[in-house]
């Protein structure tokens, strides 16, 4: 077995053994965890929307033990400032003379679960969008980067909206996969009931040592970049983000586009995806591919991943909610049509 | 480690040569077999388009030139259809081989992936992974399994156009009688050799009407009008006697010219139905042995005496052997033209008696003094002593008339003197010595002819 095939196969099998340690820990949620698990492989971020005592913040903490990452929490309040999660600069005193010292914040972590992250105000939320896109922080202007891998997976609660602070679109595009949780089902919720009453909660064994984990997980993040993806993937990846974006939109350009926008589109969305939805469409693809052993992506990994990556990433309008018209409708609808696109 | 290196690139490059001669192998056999489709579909469909004209029109003008050249026509824009369907097939590009072969082989887009890829400057670390895993599943999509020459619905297109070719051609249906009055006189023939109960009705119909006509003629005295109406064998008998004795030559005509007739085609039950037609209309009094065209002939030319100018017309588009004037200016069913016919010069011209056997040889319906039959040798244009103070006439007989026994007759024939007395001296012997008549034997391609013409009644 080449070089190749074992880094393919050592994926996989991690995958596998992620996916099956997180089971035993969080009842449910297999088709989230698996997107949880795809977006943090591809070097994403995701925010999670669910309800209180969903799991949310289980999942990142038990993301972070299994990998052996460092981890932190920060539960994002009103009065929450960009310095108390970016760091600041302290005054320290050393060997008689004072200086400024860069105290780092929380988000110098691998796996910070940015909580309730909507009821900070758009300063702070801000804040995170340096970290988040550039992998790094700027603070008195000087830039500190962060450590790799640097995972964030924000919640949102879609309840008790007063006070609270909707995240602006720019954020938004900045997370790969939206996943929102829903209430368990009856037997999970037993389950649940089982596991977090007893006399021992199950424990999670870390994959990797510490002190090679984020080596191992970059080593594995840098093979899913290798991933082939054909020309024609590519083009229809281009294809479902254009038909996200209205005809009818001022900032779309001339030409012809293989799947326009379709009257729903036109009806109910103000802003279409941008090319980090195209972006994540790829990149989960290819993550999904590695799960299956190939080292090309298809036209079903594509569509797999194109609601996660692409339903935040609408901005509807008033007639979307007046409707009840949800995103991922949208997006099932402009999936049903590209079908025609594939050779 | 270079060495390992080396030789894990040229084992890739060998394992990229083999895939890619695999998929253009499968690109080939793809274009040819799409190309043994498409002939397949495009025979099938023009035999089926063949058979379907043949039972449509009964084969009456499935012989004839403009048919023929439609579906010539058709043929080539079929062919030019399947060629360019071919050049198309040609165009297939290696991507859309490749999704095919993924599709139909279940690769999950590994060789589209490859085909897009193969060819990259920089290729990805992982192509490898990506060769090996398609030489893994190269049983998949060996050319021979994924490409089988199975044209089994192109063959069933054609074997089932060549049966309804088969079957339309071998049952064709009866031609209706409107087609058939109203088309040539050729056409018109199988009309008489048929027995069916219809078309002798329809046939005593027209000959109780003609000879109500005619009889009127005789009571108007008008003896031009006899020589005038008569077309066929009856004009042959006017012209053996002079003074046209109307029984007699309508006797003579009426066995004669129906044993002309069966010597003709050599048609056995058309020579007996004909010759009891003319027992009937000798009995009758009437007299006239007329077959089923000639009658009607005779209404017409009757109707054009009391209307002069309207003879052209009416000649044109009367039906049967009446109408072999006509007739025999189209081109018939074997080809001959209708030089061989007596062109009328006028109206009113009068019949020209010697030369009417000439029109039986031409083919129509009911004529043919000499036995010479349809197929008259004459080469060359024969102009026969005109009528009662009418303008000769010209009758231009085919060359190609081979007819044993008969050939003497039919020289005199073509000659045109001595028509009248072989035709009287044929209706004679017809009459009382019938069985001394010989049938006139055709030459094979005739009969082959004939055979297809007349398959119903079809007798050798």
């Amino acid at each position: 077995m080449t070089t190749p095939q074992r880094n393919v196969q050592f994926f996989a099998d991690t995958f596998a053994r992620m996916r099956s340690e997180l089971g035993r820990v969080i009842v449910g949620h297999e088709e989230h965890l698996e997107l949880i698990l795809i977006a943090f492989f591809a070097g994403g971020h995701v925010l999670i929307e669910g309800l209180p005592g969903t799991g949310k913040t289980l999942i990142v903490r038990s993301l972070g033990e299994l990998l052996n990452l460092s981890f932190a929490r920060v539960q994002f309040t009103i009065d929450l400032m960009p310095a108390d999660i970016t760091g600041t600069r302290i005054l320290v005193e050393e060997d008689g003379r004072r200086s400024f010292r860069f105290q780092p914040g929380p988000l110098f972590t691998h796996v910070l679960l940015a909580d309730e992250i909507n009821r900070a105000t758009p300063k702070t939320q801000s804040a995170l969008l340096e970290a988040m896109a550039e992998l790094q922080v700027t603070v008195a202007g000087q830039s500190y980067p962060l450590p790799r891998p640097f995972f964030v997976l924000a919640t949102l609660n879609p309840i008790e909206m007063e006070g609270t602070y909707p995240l602006p679109e720019a954020q938004l595009d900045r997370f790969l996969f939206k996943v929102v949780l829903r209430y368990p089902s009856h037997d999970e919720l037993r389950r649940i009931l089982a596991r977090t009453t007893g006399e021992s909660e199950p424990h999670l064994s870390p994959l990797f040592d510490a002190a090679v984990a984020a080596d191992e997980v970059e080593r594995l993040r840098a093979l899913v970049r290798q991933v082939m993806v054909a020309p024609q993937i590519e083009s229809y990846a281009a294809a479902l983000v254009r038909a996200t974006i209205p005809t009818t939109s001022k900032f779309l350009p001339a030409g012809d586009a293989p799947l326009a926008a379709d009257e729903p589109i036109n009806r109910y969305v103000s802003f279409g995806a941008s090319p980090r939805g195209g972006q994540a469409l790829l990149l989960g693809a290819k993550v999904r591919a590695l799960l299956d052993g190939r080292v090309h992506v298809t036209y079903e990994d594509v569509d797999a991943v194109a609601v996660p990556a692409l339903s935040h990433r609408l901005v509807v309008n008033f007639a979307a909610l007046a409707d009840g018209i949800e995103p991922r409708s949208l997006i099932e609808g402009i999936l049903a049509r590209a079908r025609r696109l594939r050779t | 480690m270079f060495p390992r290196r080396v030789g894990i690139m040229a084992a890739l490059s060998l394992s990229a040569r083999d895939i890619e001669e695999r998929l253009r192998a499968i690109l080939w056999r793809l274009r040819m077999r799409a190309r043994l489709h498409a002939l397949g579909y495009a025979l099938g469909c023009t035999l089926g388009f063949s058979a379907l004209v043949v039972w449509w029109d009964g084969g009456q003008t499935v012989a004839t030139y403009p048919t023929w050249s439609l579906a010539l026509f058709l043929a080539l824009t079929v062919v030019v259809a399947s060629l360019a369907s071919a050049l198309r097939e040609r165009g297939l590009d290696g991507q859309s081989v490749a999704a095919w072969v993924d599709r139909e082989a279940r690769l999950k887009f590994r060789l589209s992936t490859f085909a897009a890829l193969g060819e990259a400057p920089k290729r990805s670390p992982l192509f490898s992974v990506l060769l090996l895993q398609l030489l893994q599943l190269s049983s998949r999509y060996q050319p021979r399994n994924l490409v089988p020459w199975r044209p089994l619905k192109p063959v069933a297109a054609v074997v089932a156009g060549v049966l309804a070719f088969a079957l339309a051609w071998t049952n064709l249906p009866a031609a209706p009688a409107e087609r058939k009055s109203t088309s040539s006189a050729v056409s018109a023939k199988p009309s008489l050799s048929a027995v069916g109960g219809e078309q002798r009705e329809r046939s005593r119909t027209n000959q109780e009407h003609a000879s109500a006509v005619l009889g009127e003629n005789r009571d108007q005295g008008d003896a031009s009008a006899e020589a005038e109406n008569s077309f066929d064998s009856e004009a042959t008998a006017e012209v053996a006697d002079a003074n046209a004795g109307a029984e007699s030559g309508r006797a003579s005509d009426g066995r004669g010219s129906s044993g002309v007739r069966s010597a003709r085609t050599g048609q056995v039950p058309r020579d007996a139905t004909a010759g009891e037609r003319a027992n009937e209309h000798t009995a009758g009094g009437v007299g006239r042995g007329e077959t089923q065209g000639g009658p009607v002939r005779k209404v017409g030319k009757a109707e054009a005496k009391s209307q002069p100018g309207k003879f052209e017309s009416e000649q044109k588009t009367d039906a049967g052997a009446g109408s072999s004037l006509a007739a025999q200016l189209e081109p018939n069913r074997f080809g001959q033209r209708g030089e061989g016919g007596p062109r009328p010069s006028d109206s009113r011209e009068s019949a020209p008696e010697p030369s009417q056997p000439h029109s039986g040889q031409k083919g129509a319906a009911g004529s043919g003094t000499d036995g010479a039959g349809l197929y008259g040798q004459a080469d060359a244009t024969t102009e026969v002593a005109p009528g009662r103070g009418a303008e000769p006439l010209v009758v231009q007989l085919p060359v190609s008339s081979v007819v044993r026994g008969k050939g003497q007759r039919q020289g005199n024939a073509a000659r045109g003197t001595q028509v009248a007395e072989d035709t009287l001296a044929a209706g004679t012997s017809s009459s009382s010595e019938s069985p001394s008549l010989q049938k006139p034997l055709l030459p094979p391609e005739y009969e082959l002819l004939a055979r297809q013409l007349f398959y119903r009644s079809w007798q050798p």
